[in-house]
């Protein structure tokens, strides 16, 4: 099942992002600032939904001393639900177990992140590293797009390259900086543009 | 999917190549002589990044013309043509899907350039250049072959 798909049937792309973090790490706890910034979410909506959760048992809430923290419920019943978001995870783990070890950051965007995907939509990538060659990191991944069957298509650049691209306004780097992102090895955090 | 063969894709694609009986492998040995021309000039400093880049990719798109042309065929100006080159090639050559899936996103590298993306990283220079220098050696390999073969039957 696709991110669009699955983002119809549960209801918005922020549920999607914030289920997939709780479910697919088992055991996981998160404070409610935690668990926006890993999905991409809102803290505010990401305290409206976890309320809603921990009501219906979704979610159970822990509270100690210093943080109030949220994880999935064990309930056996939810394993569907584990197996749903595992199953339209499995594209993005594949791509992850296929980035070769020098891609520090690498995120997907565009529709498939926007949760908006059609049949035939290409899997964007962006890959930042030193040295990477966007023609080898394309061909690493076609194994993937077979098996998946879709295409994926990687952009490459040195943090530092992207960085600067930013700065200097270009369409592509705003673009996907400023647009929503599944985080697929570490985090896309780039030093901000400065003011003109 | 296995690499579809020269005869597979010719049926599969009707359109993309087209039977000529006056062109042979000396036919075949021009294009591969055009073949490292291009890769001398992908070679030199002297021109742009994205020149050499296109010039690596030139290379290797005239090794498969000059293995089409030892086979009998020539392509015809339809869309997706070098696709189907590229896998009669890979095939012809017996590529390893992992190197033509390399040979394939060089192609989809250098179509970038009608999308306004002019750059060329040093990284994707060496690896156009690598994968050139490769082809070149296997089809060459391949010529060398087949007169052996035919001097071998005649």
């Amino acid at each position: 099942m696709n991110n669009a798909k699955l983002t119809e049937l549960l209801g918005g792309r922020d549920r999607v992002a914030l289920l997939r973090a709780l479910f697919l790490q088992r055991g996981r706890r998160f404070t409610n600032q935690q668990l926006a910034t890993h999905a991409g979410v809102s803290p505010g909506n990401a305290h409206k939904l976890l309320a809603r959760w921990v009501d219906l048992g979704l979610v159970e809430r822990s509270v100690d001393a210093r943080n109030i923290t949220y994880r999935a419920a064990d309930d056996p019943a939810l394993e569907a639900l584990r197996d749903l978001l595992a199953r339209s995870d499995r594209l993005l783990a594949d791509i992850r177990a296929a980035l070769p070890a020098e891609v520090e950051t690498a995120v997907v965007f565009g529709s498939v992140a926007r949760g908006e995907e059609r049949a035939g939509s290409d899997v964007d990538v962006l890959a930042l590293g030193p040295g990477l060659s966007e023609i080898r990191l394309n061909a690493a991944l076609r194994p993937v797009g077979r098996k998946h069957e879709c295409d994926i298509s990687v952009a490459c650049f040195s943090t530092a390259e992207f960085e600067r691209l930013l700065a200097a306004g270009d369409g592509f780097a705003r673009s996907v900086a400023g647009q929503r992102t599944i985080a697929l090895k570490g985090e896309l955090r780039l030093a901000a543009p400065s003011a003109a | 999917m296995p690499l579809r063969a020269l005869l597979e894709l010719v049926q599969a694609a009707p359109q993309a190549f087209r039977r000529e009986p006056a062109i042979d492998e000396g036919s075949g040995q021009q294009l591969l002589a055009a073949a490292v021309q291009r890769y001398e000039a992908a070679q030199l400093e002297a021109n742009p990044d994205p020149v050499r880049l296109d010039t690596a990719y030139d290379t290797v798109l005239f090794c498969g013309l000059a293995l089409l042309a030892a086979r009998g065929y020539r392509t015809q100006a339809k869309e997706g043509r070098h696709e189907l080159v590229l896998e009669a090639m890979a095939a012809e050559l017996g590529l390893t899907e992992a190197r033509h899936d390399e040979v394939d996103a060089l192609r989809k590298r250098r179509n970038a350039k009608y999308t306004g993306l002019t750059r060329v990283s040093p990284a994707d220079l060496k690896t156009a250049l690598a994968l050139a220098r490769r082809i070149l050696d296997d089809t060459e390999v391949w010529f060398t072959r087949e007169r052996a073969e035919r001097l071998r039957r005649s």
